[in-house]
């Protein structure tokens, strides 16, 4: 819990007083181009702060939770009991959870009228992910051959898209699409999946919260 | 000046004796969530048999190569032995110890009647058979050294889930062991034995 207050000084330096400031609830839908697992699709809801500077481009302060749909399928499991078949599938939930933390960049890159814009988007950050797996078998009796079991790791990584902003008189709407690395840590357990690298699409409102911008 | 003439075969010496030193240990142990101090069952050449005896979890030492000198200190061995009867025998002898407490050593074995004829190439008749084991078609064996109680023998379940040994060279092959085991000795139990090895003539399979 300490170490998050660390982030408290970072967030004085990027977002003081004398910037126009944006919050921006974020939700969407990923998937996840690091597994091929049947069902294993992302439920993105997140918030960013957006700190503009004169150029035009913005300072991002993100944190969103990826919640995973489970991913079904199924092992095979075994018993030494006579009485029981030697086979019996087992059935296995694998549920990601993802919380990433990140700063990035807001570039104008193609101005397609005084409203719309596209732009690109920058962020580098660290992602913690959870992988629960679940599994419904008679335990009692039948072991599983080379089960998945829970993991989570905590690592860097980098994401990067593009974006569709429309502006309105007190605010903008946006539509993003973001490509993001697996965190970047050595992955040694055996399973039959892999750390996620989501892709994500995700629509948002910024509402204005502070007017005044940097000189 | 003759300082300088030693030096190089001191560090060579020295170098030597590190080596020598040197073991890697060729043993993975992934743990069960759901069976404390149990590995899971799996066939990926873990090197290790864990079960309960009793309830108290068991594991068999680590599969350790020492370098230099060569040698490795086997898990598990496996052993054809000629009789006099119209069957040989094969013998699967693991030795291990109580987890936490590694001082006590044990052994547990399986004893199975096969022709005369089995050799590596019918090993592979094991894969995918589940065995009930009375004592007249074999039996299991446990001893535990540190208490010094050599059990009667045992009767119980065997499913070899992959048993197989290929060629790799002239009288050199190497294979896969894995699979699951409970056994029954009326005064304790062996429970959810779960095995997984990577076997090979050049030690620890003896099918002469």
């Amino acid at each position: 819990m300490k170490k998050w207050l660390l982030i408290l000084p970072l967030l004085l330096i990027v977002f003081g007083s004398s910037a126009q400031l944006y919050i921006e609830p974020i939700a969407g839908y990923g998937t996840d181009l690091n597994n091929k697992l049947p069902g294993f699709n992302l439920l993105v809801t997140g918030v960013q702060l957006e700190k503009k500077t004169l150029s035009g481009a913005g300072w991002l302060f993100r944190f969103d939770v990826d919640y995973g749909t489970a991913a079904k399928s199924s092992d095979s499991s075994f018993t030494t009991n006579a009485a029981l078949p030697v086979f019996a599938p087992a059935d296995k939930s694998i549920r990601p959870v993802l919380y990433n933390f990140s700063t990035g960049l807001r570039l104008k890159a193609v101005k397609l009228n005084k409203t719309n814009h596209l732009l690109a988007l920058l962020y580098a950050g660290v992602s913690w992910q959870k992988f629960n797996v679940d599994y419904t078998y008679r335990k009692s009796d039948y072991s599983i051959l080379n089960p998945d079991i829970n993991r989570d790791v905590l690592g860097i990584f980098l994401s990067g898209g593009i974006e569709y902003m429309h502006e309105y008189a007190n605010g903008r709407f946006f539509a993003d699409a973001l490509i993001s690395t697996p965190p970047a840590k050595k992955d040694f357990s055996p399973s039959t999946f892999r750390f996620s690298a989501p892709l994500t699409f995700t629509v948002g409102y910024s509402f204005i919260i502070s007017k005044k911008i940097t000189k | 000046m003759k300082t300088s003439s030693i030096l190089p075969d001191a560090l060579l010496f020295a170098l030597c004796l590190a080596c020598l030193g040197c073991t890697k240990n060729l043993t993975t142990v992934v743990e069960d969530k759901e069976r404390r101090g149990l590995a899971i069952f799996s066939n990926t050449k873990n090197n290790l048999m864990t079960c309960y005896i009793g309830a108290t979890p068991w594991r068999t030492s680590p599969r350790i190569v020492t370098f230099l000198s060569g040698g490795t200190r086997y898990e598990l061995t496996v052993a054809k032995s000629a009789t006099s009867s119209a069957l040989d025998t094969l013998s699967f002898n693991w030795s291990g110890a109580f987890l936490g407490n590694i001082n006590q050593t044990g052994n547990i074995g399986l004893v199975l009647p096969v022709p005369k004829t089995f050799d590596y190439t019918t090993f592979l008749s094991l894969q995918g058979q589940r065995l009930a084991i009375n004592t007249s078609n074999g039996y299991f064996t446990l001893n535990l050294v540190n208490n010094n109680t050599v059990y009667g023998k045992g009767t119980g379940n065997i499913y070899f889930h992959k048993a197989q040994l290929d060629s790799i060279g002239p009288r050199i092959y190497g294979g896969t062991l894995s699979g699951i085991f409970d056994a029954d000795f009326n005064t304790i139990k062996v429970e959810n034995g779960r095995f997984d090895h990577s076997v090979g003539s050049d030690v620890n399979v003896f099918l002469r």
